[in-house]
């Protein structure tokens, strides 16, 4: 048997496991009332780069009678000696194990990170199933964008935190408090615990289904609540803001400052789940932006800052922000990231000649779908004419690649649109040639991901395309988008076909998923561990007909899943958007006028968008 | 104006690779908002260069780097003020300001001082057993570089050894040998030829004390070095 000390030199990258790092946040865990462990389901230089968990962290560790200390998914190879020496899974900070925790918090991302947050769990000496563990046992959490369907996993967690943390964590945190000084048992915790909202407490839950697999009910038990609302920051400004971040040693996938400019997207493109779940749109002010980020630079000693946000050229004073952060940091040998472009705003904009001049990565624009048919049935709201401006623009300002995003088996997608993917590249490649520019230097990257439709989105009804369908899809665009300048991209079916199975199945799933784990899949995201067979031998062996959670199309009035989740826009404008879509109607922009999808429920700033609106409307 | 400048990195982070200090060291110069000189060209990068690679895993009291600043500062006002900004793990030991008759980090080393703990069931047994090793004209070990492995006699490169038994028991080596483009006696190659010419189970732990310039029969630090210039 071998310590940890002696299986670190044995492991790639052993400073994945060795924590230390600037900013780490150091206490006596003798001295906290709560010790809270928080899981990111894979491998560090994947997890550290989440900004969501670094807002947490922070606000956890902030409070004096708590320690919150993290937790990643080892790598296969660790995890292979970690089993074989009997060594479990344990925080960086402190190497405390998992099972010593009072509460473990995970963070679900991804479908496909599912069997990692099992996985840990179990690697960490806590049982898996929520019903198994007894008085002694960690509370086990999480929350994040998968918990708008949280069913498939909804039995391994005593908790579920539905919506933003910010605040709900503390409140979760002071009730745990009280139930250690209460000596309450788990139960009448868990009991407690349904009552602050935002909180979904599956054990609470009894869930039947119909005789041809749909759902039949969903009853509450112990009073806990019908539906369980998902909790929302009204005063973004002010909401916490860590001064400090943790920086580590080994390079991580985005090592840079994360500046949250702006939260929610008005924008209602019809596949993205982001853009509903995180409604309304808040930002913060741009002397706010000014006061983080100079917090953040003195205390890091990043050269990077990117602005994060799910569109942010949406930003309301997002020319004056990258003129501010341009004048005052790049002297300082800092460069300014702006992901989470929209194709559409590019041509309204001053900063992207700014940009050229020190930031010389790749471009990635999303115009999602090839025709302008069923760009309007997403209501992704781009014009041709946008992206080949975009494009433009960014060869004028001397990028020479450019990276296309799009879907394959969007809703009423034919050959045709299809088509049209190829088509735009090509005129994209040909004005790049127009301009005179030299051949060998260009290249465009499209890369066409299989749609993936997503609970509290209008697609929620739909099933995913069939893998024929898709290989069929993929295989047309691989001869098209041959020769030189142009790569393309694609996904595994398989993977795709496995998210869509998670993203919209029930409570049944979880006993394939525990399967899966016994089996060994983890790390599923990662194309070298992923293993499609012994998936299928999980479903096989738990009786779950895995095509059909794929590819079911529910019917509009069915009861969902995750029907008894609030994500803030409602079931009827979610429908009445589904109606739209096949008929290819757009819906503007909410900034320009309300449409009424549920927010208003949840936010003062949407009832007085209302207000206006109506007003306007009787005007006319 | 240059600084000639030495850290450590201590067990916690022993890992990390030369380009992640780098980076480290990098990001603490800004947060010392130290005036460290840019590179020209397209990507301009902090002048900060190390000396040769730090193995992987090991310990080390005597890394160096020459700086390269914009403006002047002293050498003590450029340790405290990196010290306070240093993360856990990589420490600021010292530094001295450079002249331009002081030569470049690599060209004022040529060495390395290695302190290693071995135990074995029988250490007064290990002890004599180390004594024979390194008594010998010859010392013929099996060296590991990019290049593969080969074998090679180190015997001349061995600048100076002792050994002796510290109050735990414990057999205490130091050593000090050769560290150049030409000749590197790296310290795992070096105790694998001794475990291999004692024959039995030894437990070694290896730490790094510095990398120094042999001037006659003693040797001399960079920043002493410098200090002199």
């Amino acid at each position: 048997m071998l310590t940890f000390e002696e299986i670190l030199p044995l492991v790639e990258k052993p400073s994945r496991y060795t924590g230390n790092e600037l900013n780490m946040v150091v206490k006596d865990p003798s001295a906290v009332d709560i010790r809270y462990a928080f899981i990111f389901p894979d491998v560090y230089e994947i997890g550290m780069s989440h900004l969501g968990i670094k807002l947490l962290y922070h606000i956890i560790n902030n409070r004096e009678d708590a320690y919150c200390e993290r937790v990643y998914s080892p790598w296969p190879d660790m995890e292979k000696l970690m089993v074989e020496n009997n060594i479990p899974l344990s925080s960086l900070e402190t190497g405390t194990p998992l099972n010593e925790f009072d509460i473990i918090g995970i963070t679900v991302q991804y479908e496909m990170c599912y069997t990692n947050m099992i996985n840990a769990l179990r690697l960490g000496n806590v049982p898996i199933w929520s019903k198994d563990r007894g008085e002694d046992d960690p509370i086990v959490t999480c929350g994040g964008p998968c918990t708008y369907n949280p069913e498939p996993f909804a039995d391994f967690f005593d908790i579920i935190s539905i919506g933003e943390g910010e605040e709900h964590m503390n409140e979760l945190l002071d009730l745990l408090k009280e139930k250690k000084k209460n000596n309450w048992t788990r139960k009448e915790f868990l009991i407690r615990a349904s009552q602050i909202e935002g909180t979904y407490v599956p054990s609470l839950y009894n869930v039947e289904y119909t005789d041809d697999g749909f759902i039949k009910s969903v009853e509450p038990t112990n009073n806990a609540p019908k539906l369980v609302k998902k909790r929302i920051i009204e005063d973004f400004d002010n909401v916490y803001y860590p001064d400090n971040i943790i920086v580590p040693y080994m390079s991580i996938v985005h090592d840079r400052i994360t500046l949250e400019i702006m939260r929610g997207c008005t924008r209602g493109c019809r596949f993205c789940q982001a853009g509903m779940i995180y409604r309304p749109i808040r930002e913060k002010s741009i002397d706010k932006l000014k006061e983080i980020t100079k917090k953040l630079y003195d205390s890091t000693g990043y050269e990077e800052i990117s602005l994060c946000s799910l569109s942010s050229s949406d930003y309301t004073q997002i020319d004056e922000l990258i003129k501010y952060l341009t004048d005052e940091y790049t002297q300082k040998g800092v460069s300014i990231a702006l992901p989470s472009l929209r194709v559409d705003t590019i041509k309204n904009t001053e900063f992207m000649s700014d940009l050229a001049s020190f930031r010389k990565a790749g471009l990635t624009f999303a115009p999602e779908a090839g025709t302008q048919r069923l760009r309007d049935v997403v209501n992704k709201g781009v014009v041709e004419e946008d992206l080949m401006i975009a494009c433009e623009k960014a060869f004028d300002a001397g990028w020479d690649s450019v990276k296309l995003y799009f879907m394959i088996g969007l809703p009423t997608e034919t050959l045709d649109d299809v088509e049209g993917i190829a088509a735009l590249t090509y005129n994209v490649k040909e004005m790049y040639f127009a301009k005179g520019k030299k051949k060998g230097k260009l290249n465009i990257s499209v890369s066409a991901s299989t749609f993936v439709p997503k609970p509290c989105t209008p697609f929620q009804w739909c099933g995913q395309d069939i893998p024929e369908k898709v290989i069929e899809k993929q295989e047309y665009l691989k001869n098209r988008l041959k020769g030189r300048g142009l790569h393309f991209s694609w996904n595994d079916i398989n993977l795709s076909m496995l998210e869509a199975v998670f993203a919209r199945g029930d409570r049944r799933l979880s006993k394939a998923l525990a399967r899966a784990v016994e089996l060994g899949c983890h790390m599923d995201a990662w194309d070298e561990h992923f293993n499609m067979d012994l998936w299928k031998q999980a479903f096989e062996e738990t009786g779950i007909d895995y095509k059909w959670y794929a590819s079911v199309n529910y019917d509009l009035d069915a009861i969902l899943p995750w029907d008894h989740i609030d994500c803030g826009v409602s079931k009827a404008f979610l429908k009445k958007e589904f109606i739209k879509a096949f008929k290819g109607e757009i819906t503007k922009d909410c900034r320009e006028g309300c449409n009424a999808c549920g927010l208003t429920r949840y936010s003062a700033k949407c009832r007085e968008q209302l207000k206006k609106t109506a007003t306007e409307a009787d005007e006319l | 104006m240059r600084m000639i400048v030495q850290f450590e990195r201590h067990d916690c982070v022993r890992f990390i690779s030369q380009l992640d200090m780098l980076r480290t060291i990098h990001r603490a110069l800004r947060r010392a908002d130290i005036p460290v000189a840019y590179s020209e060209g397209f990507n301009p990068q902090p002048r900060v260069s190390f000396g040769f690679a730090l193995s992987v895993g090991l310990v080390s009291y005597g890394e160096y780097m020459d700086i390269h600043l914009k403006s002047e500062i002293t050498a003590d006002e450029f340790v405290s003020r990196m010290n306070k900004v240093m993360p856990q793990g990589m420490k600021i030991a010292s530094a001295a300001v450079a002249n331009e008759r002081t030569p470049k980090i690599g060209k004022m080393i040529d060495c390395a001082k290695f302190s290693t703990r071995l135990i074995a069931d029988d250490n007064e047994r290990l002890l004599g057993d180390v004594k024979h090793f390194f008594e010998r004209d010859s010392i013929i070990i099996e060296r590991h570089t990019k290049k593969g492995a080969s074998m090679a006699d180190v015997g001349a490169y061995i600048y100076y050894y002792d050994v002796n038994i510290n109050d735990k028991g414990e057999v205490v080596l130091t050593t000090v040998q050769a560290l150049s483009e030409e000749m590197s006696v790296r310290m795992d190659d070096l105790v694998s030829a001794l475990k291999v010419f004692c024959g039995y189970d030894i437990k070694s732990n290896v730490i790094k004390l510095d990398t120094l310039l042999r001037q006659g029969e003693s040797f001399i630090s960079p920043v002493e070095l410098t200090r002199l210039s």
